[in-house]
C-alpha cells in the first residue's frame, strides 16, 4: 500500500509543479495579477505533495516494510530508531525525495512572504523555483525512485552505511547542508526574475540578499559540522580532506559569500548589478553540480554512494541550467545598467572588489582542483590526483589574503578616504597585529605563515571589534546611555552591520583555529601491552586492557585507556574498533579528551587479543576544537542580520524602498 | 553468549599488524612528510599518512624502509611513481597538461585585479564625482573629525 501511495504522491507533485511553472512564468512575462493566487495553490498543493511522500517513507522505513525498494537497500529491523528515521536521507533515492521536501518547505516559505508583493517578480521567481521542483520530482518519480516494490518480500534489509550510523551528528549534519545547498534555489529563482524583468530594484534586491542569508546560515553550519563529524568519526586525525564532496558543499558557500559582500556595493553605490546577480546564479549552479558529484558516481568519496543511473539526467540539468542562465546573463544582463559609480582605491568599495576576486579566485581554484582529474583522463587517458597539498599551497595564500582584506575593509569608508584617515584606522589594529606576532614569537611559536595568520586574525579582529563598540562608544559618551543599553540600542539599530562582525569574529576564530591544529599538531604511533605507556607532550598514556562489547548492530573491541595529563589529572578513554555485520572493514571510533586549548586524540589501528596489544595513533591538535565552537557565532550573527526590522516597510507597498544614496543610514550601512 | 564468542572470533579477523616502529625524529618528519604526499590507494583521497587502513600503514613502513636506506624524497616519489603512475602523487607535477591546474588561477586573478584596477581609475580620471558624503557641519570641537560617516550618521540619529 505504501508504495503506490508515495509514487502518487510523488506524481502529484510532480503535476503542480509543473502546473505553477508554467502559470507563474507565463502570468509573470504578462504581468498577470490573478495568476499569483493560482501559483500559491499550487505551491501548497507542491509542499503537501511532498512533505507527504517523505513522510509515507519514513513510515515504512519505520515500520519495517522491505517490500518498499528504498527500505530493502537501506533498512534493518537490527537499527536503532533514530538512524532508522534519519536512513531517510542516508542513501542516493532517500536524499533525492528528502531534497524534493526542502525544496518545498522553501518555495512554500517564500510564496508565504512575498504573497502580498507586487506580482511580477514573485511570478517569475516562484515559477522558476517551481520549474526546478519539476525536475527534482520527475528525478524522484523516474530515475531515482526509492518507492519501487520488491518482489518477493526479504525478510530484513542491510542497513545504512555503517559509517552514517556512528554519530549523533550524522542527524544533524546532512539535513543543515541540504537545507543550505537547497536554499540556493529561492535566490536563483529571484535572480532570474530580476534578469529576465531587466531590473533590480532596492527591496527586490533586499529580498534577495535575505533569501541568500539564509541558506548561506544553513550551509556554514552544515559544512563544520561535517568537518566536526570527519574529526569524531572518521579517526583521521583530520577535519577537512579536500574530497570533491566536501569541496562541493564549499564552491556554493564561497559564491554566496562573496554575493553577501558584493550585495553591499551594489546596494550603496548602485553598481555591480549584474555581478552580484551572476553569483546568485552561479551558487546555485555550484549546487547542483555539487549534487551531481556527489550522487552519480564519478567521483570516489566517502560520501558518494553507489553508481546509479540519475548522472545523465542530472548532467542534462546541470546543462540546462548552465544555457538558461548564461542566455539570461548575456541578452537581459545588459539591462542592468550601473547607476553608480565607484570610489576610490582606498575605499571601501574597492576592498569588497578584491574581496570577490579572492573568492572567485578560490572558488575557481577549488572547482579546477575538484573536476581537473576527470577533466585529464578523458583528454589523455593519464590519472592523476588532485589533492590536499595541492588545494593547501593555493588555498592558504588566498585565505590568508581574505583575512588581511578582513581587517581592511571595515576601516574604509565608503567612496574615498584620505590617507590621514588611512593612518588614523590601521595604526592600532595594524600595532596589535605586531604585538601578537611578538607575543607568539616570545613564546616560542615558529612557522611564516602561521604567525601571519594570527598577527592578521589579531588586526581583523581588532578591527571588527572597535567597528563594533565605537556607536556604544558614541552612545555612553554623548548620550550617557549605560553600557548594556548602549550595546543593544547600537546593535538594534544596525543588525545587518552588528550581525556581519558578530560573524567576522567567528571566522577569525576558524581561521585561528586551522592554522593553530595544522601547525603545532604532536604525533605519534605506539603500540602497548597492558600496564605499559607512552608519553605524548603532558599526557601519559597506559592501556589498561581490551573489551569487547555488543550491540543489535555490531560488535566492538575497545581499547580501555588511562590518560594523566601534565597537572596529574586522570581520564578514561576508549577508542575502539566497530565491526558491522554486511561490512568488511571495521570502522574505527576515535576516542577525545577536548580541553579548551587542545585536544588529545587516540584511534585504535590494530590489536591482538591473544597477547593482548594495541597500536594507537595519537596526536596533539592545538585549539582544533575552536573551528566547530566558532558555530554560536556564525549562527547568531547570521540571524541577527536576517531577522526582520520591527518597523520595516511594508515591501509591497512599494517596488523601491527610499534608501538614501549619499547620506548612510546606520540600517543599512552593513 | 554464542553472540558474543562469534564476536570474538569475527573480531580477531581485525588487521592485527603490530604497530611501525618509528625512526628518530628528524627521519621521522621526513618519512611523514613524504607520507603526507602520496595518495592511500585503498582510501577515498587520503594521503598515506593519513589514513588508517592497514594498505597505507605498509606503505609508510615502506617509505621508512627507503627513507632509513638513505634514498633521496625524489627517489622515494619515483618508487611510487614507478609503481603506481602519476595517480599516487596528491599534488600533480607542474608539467604538461598540468600546468593549467596551476597556471589558470593565477591568470585569474591577474586578470581580475586588471579588471578592477580599470574600473577604479576610470572615475577617478573623469570629472571629479558628486561627494560621496555630506560634509557635516564641525560644531562640537571634542568630536573626532568627522571622515567616519557611519559614526556621523549614529550620531545624528541621537540627534533627532
Amino acid at each position: 500500500m505504501t508504495s503506490p501511495l508515495g509514487t502518487a504522491l510523488v506524481l502529484g507533485g510532480l503535476l503542480a509543479a509543473a502546473f505553477g511553472a508554467v502559470v507563474g512564468i507565463e502570468g509573470g512575462l504578462r504581468h498577470r495579477a490573478g495568476a499569483l493566487r493560482i501559483v500559491l495553490g499550487a505551491v501548497t498543493a507542491f509542499l503537501l505533495c511532498m512533505v507527504g511522500a517523505n513522510l509515507v517513507m519514513v513510515y515504512a522505513l519505520v515500520t519495517h516494510d522491505f517490500s518498499v525498494h528504498y527500505v530493502s537497500m537501506v533498512g534493518s529491523r537490527a537499527t536503532p530508531l533514530v538512524y532508522t528515521v534519519v536512513s531517510l536521507w542516508s542513501a542516493l533515492e532517500g536524499s533525492i525525495l528528502f531534497w524534493g521536501a526542502i525544496l518545498a518547505v522553501y518555495v512554500f516559505g517564500f510564496s508565504r512572504a512575498h504573497r502580498h508583493d507586487p506580482p511580477t517578480n514573485p511570478l517569475l521567481a516562484l515559477g522558476t523555483m517551481l520549474a526546478v521542483g519539476v525536475f527534482f520530482s520527475f528525478l524522484i518519480a523516474g530515475p531515482a525512485n526509492p518507492f519501487g516494490r520488491v518482489s518477493p518480500v526479504p525478510p530484513d534489509g542491510p542497513g545504512p552505511n555503517p559509517l552514517l550510523q556512528n554519530h549523533i551528528l550524522m542527524v544533524v549534519h546532512p539535513p543543515m547542508l541540504y537545507l543550505g545547498y537547497v536554499g540556493m534555489v529561492v535566490p536563483f529563482g529571484i535572480a532570474v526574475a530580476a534578469l529576465i524583468r531587466g531590473q533590480l530594484g532596492d527591496a527586490w534586491m533586499a529580498t534577495l540578499r535575505r533569501w541568500t542569508l539564509i541558506p548561506w546560515t544553513f550551509l556554514s553550519v552544515g559544512i563544520v559540522l561535517g568537518a566536526w563529524w570527519a574529526y569524531a568519526v572518521l579517526g583521521w586525525g583530520g577535519y577537512w580532506a579536500w574530497d570533491p564532496v566536501e569541496n562541493a558543499s564549499f564552491l556554493p558557500w564561497l559564491t554566496a559569500t562573496a554575493f553577501l559582500h558584493s550585495g553591499m556595493v551594489q546596494e550603496r553605490r548602485h553598481t555591480l548589478k549584474l555581478w552580484t546577480v551572476s553569483l546568485s546564479l552561479a551558487s546555485f549552479l555550484l549546487t547542483i553540480l555539487g549534487t551531481f558529484m556527489t550522487r552519480s558516481g564519478v567521483f570516489n568519496s566517502v560520501h558518494s554512494f553507489t553508481q546509479s543511473e540519475i548522472g545523465p539526467t542530472f548532467l542534462v540539468f546541470l546543462g540546462a541550467v548552465l544555457v538558461v542562465s548564461i542566455l539570461l546573463i548575456a541578452v537581459r544582463g545588459p539591462l542592468l545598467v550601473p547607476e553608480g559609480t565607484l570610489g576610490g582605491v582606498a575605499s571601501r568599495e574597492t576592498s569588497i572588489l578584491l574581496n570577490n576576486l579572492l573568492f572567485a579566485a578560490l572558488t575557481f581554484t577549488v572547482l579546477l582542483g575538484t573536476v581537473f582529474p576527470l577533466v585529464r583522463e578523458a583528454f589523455s587517458g593519464v590519472r592523476i590526483s588532485v589533492g590536499a597539498p595541492y588545494f593547501n599551497r593555493m588555498a592558504v595564500p588566498l585565505g590568508i589574503a581574505i583575512l588581511f582584506l578582513m581587517g581592511v575593509g571595515p576601516s574604509l569608508p565608503w567612496g574615498r578616504a584620505s590617507p590621514e584617515t588611512v593612518r588614523r584606522q590601521f595604526l592600532v589594529p595594524a600595532a596589535v597585529g605586531v604585538a601578537v606576532v611578538a607575543v607568539c614569537l616570545a613564546a616560542g611559536l615558529r612557522g611564516g605563515l602561521t604567525l601571519l595568520t594570527f598577527g592578521l586574525a589579531g588586526f581583523a579582529a581588532t578591527v571588527t571589534l572597535r567597528e563594533m563598540l565605537l556607536p556604544v562608544r558614541v552612545r555612553m559618551r554623548e548620550q550617557r546611555e549605560p553600557l548594556p543599553q548602549a550595546l543593544f540600542r547600537s546593535a538594534a539599530r544596525a543588525r545587518r552591520r552588528f550581525g556581519g562582525y558578530v560573524v567576522h569574529l567567528g571566522v577569525v576564530m576558524v581561521f585561528v583555529a586551522i592554522a593553530a591544529s595544522q601547525s603545532y599538531v604532536v604525533h605519534t604511533t605506539a603500540t602497548l601491552k597492558p600496564g605499559e605507556r607512552f608519553q605524548l607532550g603532558p599526557y601519559t598514556v597506559q592501556l589498561a586492557g581490551l573489551r569487547n562489547g555488543i550491540e543489535p548492530h555490531r560488535r566492538w573491541t575497545a581499547a580501555e585507556i588511562q590518560v594523566t595529563d601534565g597537572r596529574g589529572r586522570q581520564q578514561a578513554l576508549a577508542p575502539r574498533m566497530n565491526f558491522y555485520e554486511r561490512s568488511t572493514d571495521p570502522v574505527g571510533s576515535p576516542a577525545i579528551r577536548s580541553a579548551a586549548f587542545e585536544d588529545l586524540y587516540l584511534t585504535l589501528l590494530a590489536f591482538d587479543q591473544a597477547t593482548p596489544s594495541a597500536s594507537f595513533n595519537a596526536w596533539i591538535f592545538p585549539m582544533v576544537g575552536w573551528i566547530w565552537w566558532s558555530l554560536p557565532l556564525f549562527v547568531f550573527g547570521a540571524l541577527f542580520a536576517a531577522w526582520p526590522e520591527r518597523r520595516r516597510v511594508r515591501s509591497g507597498a512599494t517596488e523601491r524602498l527610499p534608501v538614501p544614496n549619499e547620506a548612510p543610514s546606520p540600517g543599512a550601512a552593513a | 553468549m554464542t553472540a558474543w564468542v562469534l564476536g570474538l572470533v569475527l573480531a580477531s579477523y581485525a588487521p592485527q599488524q603490530a604497530g611501525s616502529t618509528l625512526l628518530d625524529p628528524a627521519r621521522e618528519a621526513r618519512v611523514q612528510a613524504l607520507g603526507k604526499q602520496l595518495r592511500c590507494p585503498m582510501c577515498q583521497g587520503l594521503s598515506i599518512a593519513d589514513s588508517n587502513s592497514s594498505a597505507a600503514r605498509a606503505q609508510m613502513d615502506k617509505v621508512r624502509e627507503l627513507v632509513a636506506s638513505g634514498r633521496t624524497d625524489e627517489e622515494i616519489r619515483g618508487y611510487f611513481t614507478s609503481r603506481y603512475g602519476e595517480w599516487a602523487l596528491l599534488e600533480p607535477p607542474a608539467t604538461g597538461m598540468n600546468l593549467l591546474v596551476w597556471l589558470l588561477p593565477l591568470l585569474l586573478l591577474l586578470g581580475g585585479a586588471v579588471a578592477i584596477a580599470r574600473t577604479i581609475r576610470r572615475p577617478a580620471s573623469a570629472p571629479p564625482a558628486p561627494p560621496a558624503k555630506p560634509a557635516e557641519p564641525e560644531t562640537d570641537k571634542d568630536r573626532p573629525p568627522p571622515d567616519d560617516p557611519w559614526l556621523e550618521a549614529v550620531r545624528a540619529e541621537l540627534r533627532r
